[in-house]
């Protein structure tokens, strides 16, 4: 028992301690907007925050497939590895808009993990112009298990990625004569980040 | 020993009594929940029939627990008995995830001898006492073949939509014995539908026991051995002769409705002569897909017009159940079947799923395999009409003497096996297992185990997870009593015998015995009756007041999804291949869904995940 109270306890106090009181859960999409150009790798990562005791999960992403399309089921985050072993599984993209049923689950008895950080990256090819949400679905697919295996509740923030038209050269700006600045003004920072991104930073 | 459990619910794994408070915890919290997602499922694991199913297969495809490599004498045995009132001659029916107003239980329902029925906790070895028990009055004693107690013989059938279990009893009035239909509520063994029904009725015939052209059932002359089985909106009830032929008594199946117990159905095999009883070694008629009825007759007499001794008979129920005889078979030589008391009717038949084909066998050994569009008829020069027959056992030994054989009294068919193969063990043979592959039985045994049995033979069923190796397991319950070579039921038959298990795959594997140890010792003899297989545990009917149940002594051990009494990688990987199937899918693997929800998701991955030892690196 006194075991127990060691491995079970201590953690949940350390928990207490690490949120501020009425700290909730987030399950988010980050950055939760991104811009890329046609052609290029978008990054995105699904967040969870201020979580206490995450043994497993699974959710199902949606997209625009029509904007995006997945390069992949999805690469597992660091967060829930930092608990010990784990067992993922890479989502099903059979389904055109949707990436299924990823999960993850820790190995062996004991608690889970406790704070922030990456659940899983999921990276696409921006292949049109337009906007795809990025919506994590609360459906029946939808789990954040604790190590007692009942439910943890979260909110969940969603994200876009905006496909644009690629920036004119430098080059292009002068021979239009004219400085950038004048012609066009500064472009928005976040877009010039995230050109060069492949791996989303936060946007600026 | 096993403190608190769940498995007692549905599909649920055990509390692992080494898990320790945690555990203890959690699993009174997952209790609660598969009671209460239990109540969605669809109830794949229930036995609510003779021999698992209408086809009579004998055989659960479905066992998750079970396999040749924890079905040891180290880790299976004995876990609980449950004490009636008398012997139990009728196979036991088990449902899963019945909800009772104290809670939810998986039920066996066991008819005895004294006419009681009970229904027992299947899992919790405290709950002795039952969760009722109705007697249908005091048994017959115009029979003498079982000591004077001649009650609940032939196995009842379930009707889980209808809530009721429909059981025949049999009573002495006036001094003659009295058939009654019963339908009783699953949940409280009250009597529902306005019953119980007499057994009655009278068909028109020239019988010698018939008066003025018709010919009237006999109750003292007819003994209801074969188990009952519903088509439709019926349930039918077939009756043989009272014990040792004794004359008058001919076939009866009578058929009533299930929702008013009226009679919908008199059918009479021998209308004209005598004999022909429905004894089917306990087991009740095949129903196909259509709710065509097929049974197999013994001894009597045979015209191919209306008197069918020594056949298969094919009834078809038209819409008010009424039944016609639409075909038949008998085989050339049933004059002398006939002669020797080689009855045809000694076992049922089995229809081989997914096909065609209906087979079956009797007293000689020979199994006749028949297409169920044509059965065949007669063929006065050979049965080369039919599809195939082969001798089965060790047959009959010449010089023929009065039922002298090696006789079918049971069988098994592994029809979801990668192989799938008929097991039958004749009287003074060995088991035998007999490959069906493109349609037709291999002729030579894949299979023959090391063990003779005396009479009646083993009585044979079948488990696994459908095709998956290492997970077939043939039972079968014998007679450990040398009878000195008799080849009928004498009371030597009803002593000591054993419930053996045998690796599917190699019959020479014999797995364990209840004989290994004293501790697992059966009891006697139940007449034809096996055992049963419902989630990982094995109920077997005795002669000695109890039902006797095995299994996994230390439960199945949480997360062990395949069953080889460790929690590795290969069982997240079963779950892995099967992720997000649900049972209506293709794929769905029934082992996977720990949770049993219907659906293989992150709660059965977790928790299988929390059972794998730490330090275990899986993909």
């Amino acid at each position: 028992m006194k075991n127990n109270a060691v491995r079970y306890f201590v953690p949940l106090i350390m928990a207490c301690a690490a949120f501020p009181a009425g700290a909730s859960t987030v399950l988010s999409v980050s950055p939760s907007s991104t811009v890329a150009q046609v052609g290029d790798v978008v990054t995105v990562a699904i967040q969870l925050s201020n979580v206490s005791d995450l043994y497993a999960w699974e959710f199902d992403l949606s997209y625009d497939d029509t904007v995006l399309d997945p390069t992949s089921g999805g690469v597992e985050g660091s967060f829930l590895p930092g608990g010990g072993g784990t067992f993922f599984l890479a989502g099903d993209t059979t389904t055109p808009g949707e990436i299924d049923l990823t999960s993850d689950s820790l190995l062996s008895a004991g608690p889970g993990v406790t704070g922030s950080g990456d659940l899983v990256d999921f990276s696409f090819t921006a292949i049109s112009l337009g906007t795809s949400a990025l919506t994590i679905v609360p459906n029946g697919d939808y789990y954040l298990l604790n190590s007692s295996l009942d439910a943890i509740s979260a909110t969940i923030t969603n994200g876009s990625v905006l496909v644009s038209s690629p920036e004119p050269s430098t080059w292009l700006l002068i021979i239009l004569g004219g400085s950038a600045s004048i012609v066009f003004g500064p472009l928005p920072g976040k877009l010039r980040l995230v050109r060069r991104r492949i791996k989303g930073a936060a946007i600026v | 020993m096993y403190g608190f459990r769940f498995d007692g619910v549905g599909r649920g794994r055990p509390w692992n009594p080494a898990g320790g408070m945690k555990n203890h915890v959690l699993s009174t919290l997952r209790c609660w929940f598969l009671a209460i997602s239990f109540c969605t499922l669809a109830f794949s694991g229930d036995v609510a029939t003779s021999q698992y199913d209408a086809s009579r297969t004998g055989s659960n495809s479905s066992e998750i627990y079970l396999s040749t490599s924890n079905v040891n004498s180290n880790t299976f045995g004995k876990l609980f008995t449950r004490a009636v009132d008398s012997n139990i001659m009728a196979q036991p029916l088990y449902l899963q995830g019945v909800t009772f107003s104290s809670g939810t239980h998986n039920v066996v329902y066991v008819g005895t001898m004294n006419n009681t029925v009970y229904a027992f906790d299947a899992d919790n070895p405290a709950s002795s006492s039952p969760l009722w028990s109705t007697n249908l009055g005091a048994p017959d004693t115009t029979a003498n073949q079982w000591g004077n107690l001649h009650g609940i013989v032939g196995t009842p059938v379930i009707d889980r939509a209808l809530q009721a279990i429909y059981v025949v009893a049999a009573n002495t009035v006036s001094g003659q014995c009295v058939y009654s239909l019963h339908a009783l509520d699953l949940l409280s063994g009250v009597e529902k539908f306005g019953g119980p029904a007499a057994i009655s009725g009278s068909v028109s015939g020239s019988a010698f026991d018939g008066s003025g052209g018709t010919v009237t059932f006999n109750g003292t002359q007819q003994i209801q051995r074969a188990g009952l089985g519903i088509s439709g909106g019926s349930v039918y009830i077939g009756f043989s002769g009272e014990f040792a032929d004794s004359e008058p008594y001919h076939g009866w199946v009578f058929g009533y409705s299930l929702g008013t117990l009226r009679q919908t159905a008199v059918y009479m095999s021998t209308p004209n002569g005598q004999g022909a009883g429905v004894w089917q070694g306990s087991r009740a008629p095949v129903i196909d897909a259509n709710g065509v009825l097929y049974y197999e007759t013994g001894n009597g007499d045979y015209d191919g017009a209306v008197n069918f001794g020594e056949s298969f008979i094919k009834m078809t129920p038209n819409s008010s159940g009424a039944l016609t005889l639409s075909d038949w078979f008998t085989p050339y030589n049933w004059a002398t079947l006939n002669e020797y008391d080689w009855d045809l009717g000694s076992s049922g038949p089995t229809l081989i799923p997914g096909s065609n084909r209906i087979v079956g066998g009797g007293k000689t050994g020979i199994l006749y395999s028949l297409n169920t569009g044509s059965l065949g008829h007669n063929n006065p020069s050979g049965d080369t009409q039919i599809p195939q027959s082969f001798l089965a056992t060790a047959g009959c030994t010449p010089p023929y003497s009065w039922h002298a054989c090696s006789q079918i009294m049971s069988q098994a068919f592994s029809y979801a096996a990668a192989v799938p193969t008929l097991y039958v063990w004749g009287v003074y043979d060995k088991l035998r297992g007999y490959q069906f592959v493109n349609g037709a039985f291999n002729t030579t045994a894949a299979s023959v185990g090391a063990a003779s049995a005396y009479f009646p033979g083993g009585s044979v069923s079948h488990s696994s997870y459908l095709a998956t190796s290492g997970t077939g397991i043939v039972w079968a319950v014998v007679n450990d009593v040398n009878d000195g070579g008799n080849y009928f039921f004498t009371p030597v038959h009803y002593g000591a015998a054993s419930l053996h298990a045998y690796d599917a795959s190699n019959l020479t594997n014999e797995l364990w015995n209840s004989d290994q140890k004293s501790g697992d010792a059966l009891g006697n003899l139940p007449g034809f009756s096996g055992a049963i297989v419902a989630n990982g545990k094995v109920y077997v009917p005795t002669f000695s007041n109890q039902l006797v149940v095995y299994g996994l002594l230390n439960g199945p051990v949480m997360g062990d999804v395949n069953a080889d009494s460790v929690v590795n990688c290969a069982d997240l990987d079963i779950i892995k291949a099967a992720y997000g199937k649900t049972s209506s899918q293709p794929g769905f693997d029934l082992r996977a869904d720990v949770v049993p929800d219907g659906v293989i998701n992150v709660r059965d991955l977790a928790l299988v995940a929390q059972h794998v030892p730490p330090g275990t690196v899986c993909q």
